[in-house]
């Protein structure tokens, strides 16, 4: 049953907790934006030999005569 | 962030929290109207987030013209900003305005000229907002922001020539006693605080977004953490 009594306090708490709900979910996500840019890229390591070579575009193979 | 602005936050929102939690108390302790009851109590939340609503809707207005006119980002922040401040204050609106009529009026909602231009600015808001996620150019998601956020401002002045001309329902006097106004004041200041506060966090966020934001590899963009 919605009483007066029940429905002013019902109403209060709901906006209150919509309010400040709101108000801290924008505080944790500005957080996190600082945290991030606070944090810096891990800087680049230059490729080894072995890398470097298996990086290298090879030609493509020669068609075979027989799938003609 | 420096050390003065961090504590200058925290004893804002000390203030603020401090604000909410006597008004709070004062509503408890107010007098009881007569004819109304307790829900008239709601008058005290009701009216300061009408009065909020409206104010963040005429800075995403002035925000929007200021972003035409110079096309900086920050102008588009703070119009994204104040229109979640909008959102917020208008689902206020209309939760309290709901639970007033169905004690008062017997019924959760009535089709009268205010309540109709109160449901279609928050309607206005919201779908600003979607809008808005749905552009992934910067560009061109201001642009659209700031020529919706002044078209949709054309609601407010519509919602106060509804109260001044057409014939409503809705109550067109708050009957407060002089006992009652000091309590309705101390809510005003909390909810501006509130509002001013979100707008002010949410600014921030915008701006820390729109940067050069690095993230570690593995980790979720910023994108869309807070709407």
């Amino acid at each position: 049953m919605l009483t007066d009594s029940n429905a002013t306090f019902v109403a209060y708490a709901a906006s209150l907790m919509l309010m400040l709900g709101y108000a801290l979910s924008v505080f944790v996500s500005l957080g996190r934006a600082r945290r991030a840019r606070r944090v810096p890229l891990a800087p680049a390591r230059p490729l080894v030999r072995k890398e470097v070579a298996a990086a290298e575009i090879k030609p493509p193979g020669r068609v075979r005569a027989s799938s003609r | 962030m420096d050390r003065w602005s961090k504590w200058a936050t925290y004893a804002y929102w000390g203030l603020t929290l401090l604000v909410l939690a006597y008004g709070s108390s004062r509503v408890i302790q107010a007098p009881v109207d007569q004819v109304a009851g307790p829900i008239q109590k709601l008058i005290y939340l009701h009216l300061p987030v009408a009065a909020n609503a409206f104010l963040a809707a005429l800075v995403v207005c002035i925000a929007s013209v200021g972003y035409i006119g110079g096309r900086r980002k920050v102008w588009d922040d703070l119009a994204h900003a104040a229109a979640t401040v909008t959102t917020l204050n208008g689902s206020v609106l209309l939760l309290t305005g709901v639970f007033w009529a169905k004690v008062a009026w017997g019924q959760w909602w009535v089709w009268s000229p205010r309540l109709s231009f109160s449901l279609i600015l928050w309607l206005l808001y919201v779908v600003y907002l979607a809008v808005r996620l749905r552009i992934h150019s910067p560009q061109k998601r201001a642009v659209v922001g700031a020529v919706y956020g002044i078209v949709a401002f054309l609601d407010v002045p519509m919602l106060y020539l509804s109260m001044k001309l057409l014939p409503d329902v809705h109550p067109t006097v708050t009957g407060l006693t002089r006992e009652m106004l000091p309590t309705l004041w101390i809510w005003f200041a909390g909810v501006t605080l509130l509002s001013c506060g979100i707008m002010g966090a949410r600014f921030a966020l915008g701006r820390a977004q729109s940067g050069e934001v690095k993230t570690l590899p593995g980790e979720p963009g910023l994108g869309g953490m807070a709407c």
